[in-house]
């Protein structure tokens, strides 16, 4: 059990020093970032004072150095285009993603699993097919395109929702099912194929036969056996949840990390996208570190066939 | 098959048609009614687009700023000239959404073939050579899954700066990775089936046994796993596009349209909401056909 974990957190940890690495070359080598920070046509002296300031005129090696001692020591550049540090933009951005997460991932959760639950269980009937044709819409329902049509419906015809910014949880709510309605659907597809797995099996019939009441067979024996598929794919969606989140906060101009990373990219300010991306990759890589771990806590099977 | 000259006409049994049906049309046979209706459905789409410059009653980016906002035919104040109305700039939308399903399909097209490629090619390499090379490929992948692929592209167009060569090749870096697992997972497989062991020992060249022997035997997933990227990027490219990141003014894709439409949508919702159902359309049969083909084809995606 431990070297399996140790072998993932090892693995994990790789990961994160490749991207770190593959970041920094990505944005030196394709041309210098004082060009971008002047306008065309300016002083070559002040370039070159502009390029000692961010020391950029040393060595690649150096540079790179430099750059690996401050993600260490909590010093992560300051913005291009709003000239503080890197890390102030971020700390201000996380506690709306944040919240637009938790909101989402818990109504992605608890919405999936009963909706998958009944699915399951009225397999031919009405019931389980309208949800399972409503999650195949979901599913293949672009994310901008629902944010549009919930946006007119919600915001413009009804005067419910308001249409974009993240001062009150109202402005969450939207945005929250947008980012939640892929998830939720993939939840409720698998939720219902693993409960139909379980419910064929013989335990179950035991479980009925010893005259155990029906809602103790669904809920203990055949939910918590349905459960471990269903755990892998939540934690599988959350990476891309973090992608599709990046495209709603800029659709509901969400103050949060994924519409900075987006007007980041637009204005080329590279401090910024830089650690963009590292937080995320770091943030998708401790998920499913901690899925593996809850997976092992939920499956038995697991620890012993990793030791 | 069918066209055998037999030599032995006393086995031919008297059949009026000459053959049996080919395997397209016995698979024709066994599909749904509903699912015939999609493939037709999305055959009409796809001629749709190709013959766009030929279809569309109005060059896409002609401004006519005397008709402009229109709304569609049923609607109050509708034009039948301009069926779906007119944006902003009096563009005719029916035109610029054909041509703008052109431009999603084509991006869509040419960059599944370079991630197919990509994502064979090294899947093959790490199933079939396997040692260290195979390891560093795997660990791509493991690094690909970590890093979501919206970053990344955002990452790329910010160095790279957008245009349609970029946005290709950012759209053909998507789902490599698929295409490589599976690949790899289904060469190892296959080269441990005995007709394979019966290859080399009959002394064929290892390249010859990979081309002839071991890439026919994995066609079907390589199919599948195709048709399920197609949609993840139309979408990816209508997403770059929406943001503004994609392709630029004048020229329509649909997810362009959508972006432009979204500051209108107070006033005259038409101009995003054509654009949108049309994606969502062409997304929606894309993910039919391919879930209908992985039944069909009876692959098996871990």
């Amino acid at each position: 059990m431990l070297d399996y974990l140790g072998r993932r957190v090892l693995g994990g940890v790789l990961t994160i020093v490749i991207v770190i690495t593959a970041v920094f070359f990505a944005t030196r080598l394709t041309g210098p970032a004082v060009e971008f920070m002047l306008p065309p046509g300016s002083d070559p002296t002040v370039q070159a004072a502009l390029a000692a300031h961010y020391g950029l005129d040393q060595s690649i090696w150096v540079q790179f150095g430099r750059y690996l001692q401050g993600l260490f020591t909590g010093d992560f550049g300051i913005s291009l285009g709003e000239r503080r540090p890197v890390i102030d933009i971020y700390a201000e951005r996380l506690p709306n993603t944040i919240t637009l997460f938790v909101y989402a991932l818990g109504l992605a959760t608890f919405a999936g699993l009963p909706l998958g639950i009944v699915a399951a269980l009225d397999r031919k009937g009405p019931i389980g097919s309208a949800i399972m044709t409503i999650a195949f819409i979901g599913y293949a329902t672009p994310n901008f395109v629902l944010a549009i049509m919930m946006i007119l419906v919600f915001s413009f015809q009804l005067h419910w929702l308001p249409s974009s910014g993240s001062t009150t949880p109202l402005h969450f709510l939207m945005p929250a099912i947008v980012l939640a309605l892929p998830m939720l659907a993939e939840i409720v597809r698998f939720t219902r194929n693993a409960m139909l797995d379980v419910m064929g099996q013989d335990y179950l019939r035991t479980a009925r036969a010893k005259g155990l009441p029906e809602h103790m067979v669904i809920g203990k024996h055949a939910l918590r056996n349905a459960a471990v598929p269903v755990v892998t794919i939540i934690g599988l969606q959350v990476a891309g949840m973090v992608a599709r989140c990046v495209l709603v906060e800029a659709i509901f101009a969400t103050k949060g990390v994924g519409d900075l990373i987006v007007y980041a990219t637009i204005g080329r300010d590279y401090p910024v996208l830089q650690f963009g991306v590292i937080l995320i990759a770091v943030l998708v890589v401790t998920v499913s570190l901690i899925v593996d771990l809850l997976y092992a806590v939920i499956d038995p099977r697991v620890k012993v066939a990793a030791s | 098959m069918t066209d055998i000259a037999s030599p032995l006409p006393v086995l031919t049994p008297a059949i009026p048609s000459p053959g049996r049906p080919g395997r397209i049309t016995r698979l024709w046979r066994k599909t749904s009614l509903g699912m015939k209706i999609c493939l037709s459905s999305f055959a009409g789409v796809i001629l749709l687009a190709l013959f766009a410059p030929w279809i569309a009653p109005y060059d896409p980016n002609a401004q006519a700023l005397l008709s402009r906002l229109l709304p569609p035919v049923g609607f109050a104040g509708a034009n039948p000239a301009h069926p779906l109305g007119t944006d902003q700039l009096g563009r005719d939308l029916l035109s610029r959404t054909l041509y703008g399903l052109r431009l999603t399909l084509g991006i869509a097209l040419i960059g599944s073939f370079i991630s197919l490629i990509l994502g064979t090619v090294l899947g093959t390499i790490a199933g079939y050579i396997r040692g260290r090379i195979g390891a560093v490929i795997m660990g791509a992948v493991d690094v690909q899954i970590a890093v979501p692929f919206t970053l990344i592209a955002l990452l790329v167009i910010a160095l790279l700066g957008n245009s349609l060569p970029v946005l290709i090749c950012v759209i053909g870096l998507t789902g490599w990775e698929s295409y490589t697992r599976i690949v790899r997972a289904q060469v190892l497989t296959v080269s441990r089936l005995p007709f394979i062991e019966a290859a080399i020992a009959a002394g064929a060249p290892r390249g010859r046994i990979l081309v002839r022997n071991v890439l026919p035997n994995i066609a079907s997933p390589i199919v599948v796993v195709w048709t399920m990227t197609f949609s993840a990027l139309i979408l990816t490219e209508s997403s770059l596009s929406f943001l503004g990141l994609g392709v630029q003014p004048p020229t329509a894709t649909l997810g362009s349209m959508v972006g432009l439409g979204r500051d209108f949508l107070a006033s005259t919702p038409w101009i995003a909401i054509v654009p949108s159902l049309a994606i969502m359309l062409v997304s929606l049969q894309v993910l039919l056909i391919g879930d209908w083909l992985r039944d069909a084809l009876d692959v098996r995606l871990k």
